[in-house]
């Protein structure tokens, strides 16, 4: 393994100039000529079975070029871990905004106005609208042919279940007659809009083979592709899926957005055709995270040692599958915490409703596992008279302990991170002089909340060829798509200090299944640890063929020379005596060997964990669910108790990243997450009303502004390098986002006695536990 | 009146270029001309509604013969209003000796931009700040940036970037200052004083010469649509696909734009924005100071007019509680007439006002309250700033000598079909002690006064108790007191 000293300087995005001016292509300016724009039809029934269509009227609309409906797709479904879905509701549809049929006109008003013109017949059925109504014994079943559907897991199910899962470990029935204390509540999370700035947008072309080419807004240019083959039955060789810019994504661009669509219509067409959503269609067409409601109970001894902990977990997955098993995997996984747990046992279920469909988002499942969790244990400490802190720090994993049955859990730092945000919040004197405060005299107090983030990162596969020039500069080739968190930078970074390059002699291949190995995608954190694995191979690869061309050139053996900075070779010891990797490169392409080459593949994987000691019903499987990564974070709030509304004035976030890549880089993915989180724990909210949505907009669904960010964000950089890397890396993407919630939660209560156990904490929500309160 | 000349093209500069357009439909906006119509696809749609500033462009406009620069929402903005503008994109943007301009430099720096989606938008934005304030305050910052969302950075980077422009060039030397006179004397020579007029049908689009000329268009087309900032009008068009044709554009014209004061009382042109009226207002009136800083954003301040606030009839415009409490009348006009009449008895029902066919808004008249007395506005929203009324209460009260209630309006917005008074809480607390003993006396008038209504911004119950909440916020504010409210807790008891 080569030297890494040049990481972890802070530096610029390789791209950032390119967004600066303007000059960055993301998909909705793309051009090609003689492009025709798309429009999508949505359904305007949340439960019907489609009668008939007609779509005589927008096929005469001067300047439209194709309708197509359900009836003129291929009968395929898709899915991530379900196959439930088609791009065009085939037969019924299941929520109010569903794609039922698209158009492709000469411009965009043509193209809605079309749409427009479309009649479909439907005949409604009752709909759910809740989890609730979902388990009903007499609930209308929103997949009739659920049993049918191919799936990729252990699926349980019934009614309309999409999956019931279990996680055991101990003997929990037992273990309550030991517990002195047991707190116990119910928690309720929202469903949260990613609100990415842009919204999904594809671009799809045709060539005279039939082979599709589709340039879209996508976190995985390969599950673009295969669904796209899928669901035209096509083999994956006939379509290509290519990511320009994508302007950010956050989990919501990890499935199709309207690329199927898209290429439904060129194909239809033999025409590019360009797809782009408004921010209305986009909030009503696609996704959100999993609305959850999670019954918790925790004991503990006198002194704070948890016991046990028992929690049911019903998850509301909208009318299409996505990635709902994995989430409530995710939730159930996480539930504990990161504290010694002896005796656990969680229980989950999540249903089909008649509403959007939920889907990953960043701390998937853990974002609302960790609002129980963290909440809880205040609940507990307040019950015990301890500090919150203590007792985390009484009950926090150590080096060596496990997960569920000997899932090893790499560098254990969750005491490391309460500490570090405990010393740099000053949370002791700070907690004790905000509690004797008195209420200003408008009516404000302040609190302060602290929560325990843990996540995993580093899940599937993924691959890298690096490619070296004759010039000696290198082209690496991975697959991942940067949707703005900087995996490029990370790239060339990790690239060129493996090969003591300048970052500039390092270039990145944009994602392209037919230039780029595979990549599952970017997202559960996973891109800079899986990269850095990959990364390390390929480049291992190119020095052992690079070093046989230099000891010719160098006329010395293999063995006596070394990489020095700068991309030379040269021998060992005497750095003037070299050559360049421009000289090696030039004998291996035009003299001897050929061009050189170099290939990483990895996919993430321990032991299965010990069934004796765990029991995983319905769960992927723990043996690739990644190397654990810990964090903690303290919010300090002010709550306005004339209108209860709740304001996050400083925050502190410690995670521990193994090794940063790019300092500035993981400030920002720290900054940006813990943003998300006050948006997450205080003001965001899809909200439906008979599976309509009432706020698909900006002006209704309202994301933090400038204003809303605290005036201090400390960004608490931890680095215990993570043993099982080349780097020392670990990913950064999601933690920042998880712990704010439950510190907000616990902060407001720290402030004025109250404790919202449901988000968003809203104005509303506070002053009504207020006045519940009393005084 | 005299007929003034008819021009039939729209005339503006956009970056560098001279543009004159006949082809133009009232509804129209400038993102889709600029992305569709000149492949200048730097500029970013969000949401097309005004709400997320991915859309920022500057105008340059002349105000009393000097050349200002704002930046605004394109996506929202409409050509018929941009006739003797200049019109700045992100592609306009250089740097001295072909280098990175001065903002953008320091957004690459600080990690300004992630995915960069947003990031054209808050370059503009910031553009604009440093134009106008070199040296920015953190506050002035996050004001000038309230307008611009972004969902990758948590915007500290962007604000670190902010602070640190002026190290990479001097404003003063940027293009757009060095050739701000140049510029202007293009721009003075497109405003020849002549009506722009165009199409037919569903796309008549006119541009009065002046406020006179406005008068008669009006008074020929009581119909035609009013455009003023377009700030609500715009979203008619992105959002609900509603016909305007014919549209009369009145957001350039100067005879509505002034603001003035006599003896004590300020008089508002129905074309002034938001942000031209800041600085008067908060002089004067320094509680309505912070309330104009939590209207919309930058953009939607910069083109967001007092009059449309008013004209729009909205129950949630924050301008007309505040107006009413301090007793503001309102001037109407149709051809050369006008009347002026209590600024209250023009909100009659909802979606109904006291503006008869052919008649306009000229002007809103503000009394600035008397010294001793006290006034006050509190906004509730969901979200900090940027943000649309849930409640809003304006209080305006004088005490007598003994400590009674000598005087006392109070307004809501966000309460009921139309901006109120609440007149039975008024009466309730005239002429009393101002105790807390009374306010709470008071507070079982709000249900006479108002049967708020449940949306996705609040539900009715908790309207309503926010509504008395701020009025004992408002009695802790000016009683002198050092206990705190009593909030909640009374309320349990
Ligand atoms: C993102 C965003 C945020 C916002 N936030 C707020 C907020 O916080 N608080 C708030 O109060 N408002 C807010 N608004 C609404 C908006 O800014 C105001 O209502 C604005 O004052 C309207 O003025 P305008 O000049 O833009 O009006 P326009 O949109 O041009 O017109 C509005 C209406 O008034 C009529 N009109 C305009 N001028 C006249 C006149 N002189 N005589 C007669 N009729 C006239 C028009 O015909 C139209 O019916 C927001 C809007 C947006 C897009
Ligand atoms: S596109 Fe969002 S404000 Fe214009
Ligand atoms: S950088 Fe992605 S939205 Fe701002």
């Amino acid at each position: 393994m080569s030297q890494v000293s040049e990481l972890g300087a802070s530096m610029p995005r390789l791209e950032a100039s390119a967004k600066a001016t303007g000059v960055a292509r993301y998909t909705a300016d793309l051009a090609f000529p003689n492009m025709l724009h798309g429009a999508v039809l949505m359904s305007t029934s949340a439960h019907a079975r489609i009668k008939s269509y007609d779509v005589s009227a927008a096929r005469a609309l001067p300047g439209v070029r194709a309708v197509m409906t359900g009836a003129d797709i291929p009968r395929k479904r898709f899915g991530l871990m379900i196959a439930d879905e088609t791009a065009l509701a085939i037969d019924k549809v299941r929520y109010i905004g569903e794609p039922v049929a698209a158009v492709a006109a000469i411009d965009r008003e043509t193209a809605l106005a079309a749409a427009e013109l479309i009649q479909v017949e439907y005949e409604d059925l009752p709909g759910v609208f809740t989890p609730d109504e979902a388990m009903m014994p007499d609930a209308a079943i929103v997949h009739e042919t659920f049993a049918a559907y191919p799936k990729n897991f252990d699926c349980i199910a019934d009614g309309n279940a999409i999956s019931i899962a279990q996680v055991l470990s101990g003997d929990p029935d037992e273990a309550w007659a030991e517990a002195d204390v047991v707190v116990e509540g119910v928690y309720e999370t929202q469903a949260q809009y990613h609100a990415y700035m842009e919204p999904v947008a594809a671009v799809a072309d045709v060539d005279g083979l039939g082979r599709v080419t589709v340039w879209s807004s996508t976190q995985s240019v390969f599950r673009t592709q295969i669904c796209i083959a899928e669901a035209l039955d096509l083999p994956r060789a006939k379509v290509r899926s290519i990511s320009p810019y994508v302007g950010g994504g956050f989990g919501g661009k990890s499935e199709p957005g309207v690329q199927i669509i898209a290429a439904l219509l060129a194909r239809e067409t033999g025409r590019a055709v360009k797809v782009v959503l408004s921010r209305q269609e986009d909030m009503m067409m696609m996704r959100s995270r999993h609305p959850a409601r999670i019954h918790l109970k925790t004991g503990a001894r006198r002194d704070g040692t948890i016991l046990v902990r028992t929690g049911s977990v019903v998850m509301d997955g909208g009318a299409y599958a996505d990635d709902s098993p994995a989430a409530m995997h995710m939730v159930l996984h996480f539930l504990r915490g990161p504290y010694r747990v002896p005796h656990l046992r969680f229980d989950g279920r999540v249903l089909y409703t008649n509403k959007l469909r939920a889907a990953a988002f960043r701390g998937v499942g853990n974002a609302q596992a960790t609002f129980a969790c963290e909440s809880q244990i205040d609940e507990l400490a307040r019950k015990l008279s301890l500090d919150p802190i203590d007792l985390r720090l009484r009950n926090v994993l150590q080096q060596g302990d496990s997960w569920l049955g000997k899932h090893p859990i790499g560098s254990a730092s969750i005491g490391e991170c309460l500490q570090r945000v405990r010393s740099e919040s000053n949370w002791d004197a700070r907690r004790a002089a905000l509690a004797e405060a008195p209420t200003s005299k408008s009516g404000k107090r302040r609190g302060l909340g602290v929560s325990s983030v843990v996540y995993t990162c580093a899940y599937l596969s993924t691959s890298a060829i690096v490619r070296l020039l004759d010039d000696g500069t290198v082209t690496i080739a991975t697959g991942a798509v940067d949707i703005g968190q900087g995996s490029d930078t990370a790239i060339a970074q990790m690239c060129a200090a493996a090969l003591r390059l300048p970052v500039d002699s390092v270039n990145i291949v944009q994602a392209d299944t037919d230039a780029t190995p595979f990549n599952s995608g970017t997202n559960a954190s996973r891109i800079t640890y899986m990269l850095g694995q990959v990364i390390a191979q390929a480049t291992d690869d190119i020095v052992s063929q690079l070093f046989p061309h230099a000891a010719e050139l160098l006329e010395c053996s293999v063995e006596d020379v070394e990489l020095v900075p700068g991309g030379r070779v040269a021998i060992k010891g005497v750095k003037e005596r070299f050559v360049s990797f421009a000289d090696c490169s030039r004998r291996a392409h035009f003299k001897a060997g050929g061009p050189i080459i170099g290939r990483g593949s990895y996919v993430f994987r321990v032991e299965e964990p010990d069934t004796e000691l765990t029991i995983n019903k319905g769960m992927m499987s723990l043996a690739a669910i990644g190397t654990y990564v810990f964090g903690a974070q303290v919010v300090e709030t002010e709550v306005d108790e004339v209108t209860g509304k709740v304001e996050v004035v400083e925050a502190w976030s410690a995670h521990d990243v193994g090794r940063a890549v790019n300092r500035q880089a993981v400030e920002g993915q720290i900054e940006g997450g813990l943003v998300q989180g006050i948006g997450f724990a205080l003001m965001e909210e899809l909200v439906w009303s008979d599976g309509q949505l009432t706020n698909p907009s900006f002006m209704d669904y309202k994301i933090p502004c400038s204003l809303d960010a605290p005036e201090n964000i400390h960004a608490i950089v931890i680095e215990n390098p993570e043993p099982t890397h080349p780097f020392g890396v670990k990913g950064i993407g999601e933690p920042p986002v998880i712990g704010i919630a439950p510190a907000v939660g616990n902060a407001v209560e720290h402030a004025v006695n109250v404790r919202v156990r449901q988000l968003p904490i809203t104005s509303e929500r506070v002053l009504r536990c207020l006045l519940d309160r009393g005084s | 009146m005299a007929r003034p000349k008819i021009r039939n093209e729209l005339r503006f500069i956009l970056n560098g270029e001279d543009v004159a357009l006949s082809d133009v439909g009232p509804d129209e906006t400038l993102l889709d001309y600029l992305r569709l119509r000149r492949s200048l696809r730097g500029t970013k749609e969000g949401c097309a509604e005004g709400d997320c500033g991915a859309c920022t462009v500057l105008v340059g406009k002349l105000a009393s013969g000097k050349l200002v620069y704002e930046n605004v929402n394109a996506c929202i903005r409409f050509l018929g209003s941009l006739d003797g503008c200049h019109v700045v994109t992100v592609e306009h943007l250089r740097g001295e000796g072909g280098s990175l301009h001065p903002v953008q430099q320091a957004m690459v720096d600080f990690d300004g931009s992630q995915c960069g989606f947003c990031t054209p938008g808050f370059v503009m934005s910031l553009y604009a700040l440093w134009m106008r304030s070199p040296d920015p305050s953190v506050a002035a910052i996050e004001k000038a940036l309230q307008g611009n969302l972004c969902r990758c950075t948590g915007y500290e980077a962007i604000v670190r970037a902010a602070r640190a422009i002026s190290r990479y060039g001097q404003a003063a030397k940027d293009p757009l200052a060095t050739e701000r006179k140049r510029v202007a004397a293009r721009l003075a020579a497109i405003r020849d004083g002549s009506r722009v007029e165009m199409g037919e049908g569903k796309r008549r689009l006119v541009v009065p010469a002046d406020v006179d000329d406005f008068a008669s268009v009006l008074d020929k087309e009581p119909a035609a649509t009013i455009v003023a900032g377009s700030t609500d009008v715009g979203l008619w068009v992105t959002k609900h696909m509603r016909d305007i044709s014919p549209a009369v554009f009145i957001g350039g014209l100067d005879g509505l734009r002034a603001i003035s004061e006599v003896k004590g009382l300020v008089t508002i042109g129905a074309g002034v924005t938001y942000s031209e009226a800041f600085s008067t207002l908060a002089k004067r009136i320094p509680a309505l100071g912070p309330l104009f800083d939590r209207i919309g954003g930058e953009q939607v301040r910069n083109m967001g007019t007092i009059g449309g606030n008013i004209a729009n009839g909205s129950p949630i415009g924050d301008t007309p509680p505040p107006f009413i409490a301090l007793g503001a009348t309102l001037t109407l006009r149709r051809g050369k007439k006008r009347r002026t009449i209590p600024l209250e008895e023009f909100f009659i029902a909802y979606g109904k006002q006291d503006r008869r066919p052919g008649e306009f808004v000229e002007a809103v008249h503000v009394p600035v309250p008397a010294k001793g007395s006290h006034f006050a506005v509190h906004k509730v929203t969901k979200r900090r700033d940027e943000d649309i009324t849930a409640t809003l209460g304006a209080f305006h009260l004088t005490l007598a000598k003994n400590g009674t209630v000598a005087s006392i309006r109070i307004a809501y917005g966000g309460m009921a079909a139309t901006p109120k008074r609440a007149t039975a809480v008024e009466a309730a607390l005239l002429g009393k002690p101002w105790t807390e003993a009374v306010i709470e006396a008071a507070l079982p008038a709000y249900d006479l006064d108002f049967t708020p209504l449940t949306d996705m911004r609040a539900t009715a119950e908790y309207r309503q108790l926010a509504a008395k909440n701020l009025l004992r916020r408002f009695f802790a504010e000016t009683s002198g007191t050092k206990a705190p409210v009593m909030v909640t807790r009374q309320e349990a008891a």
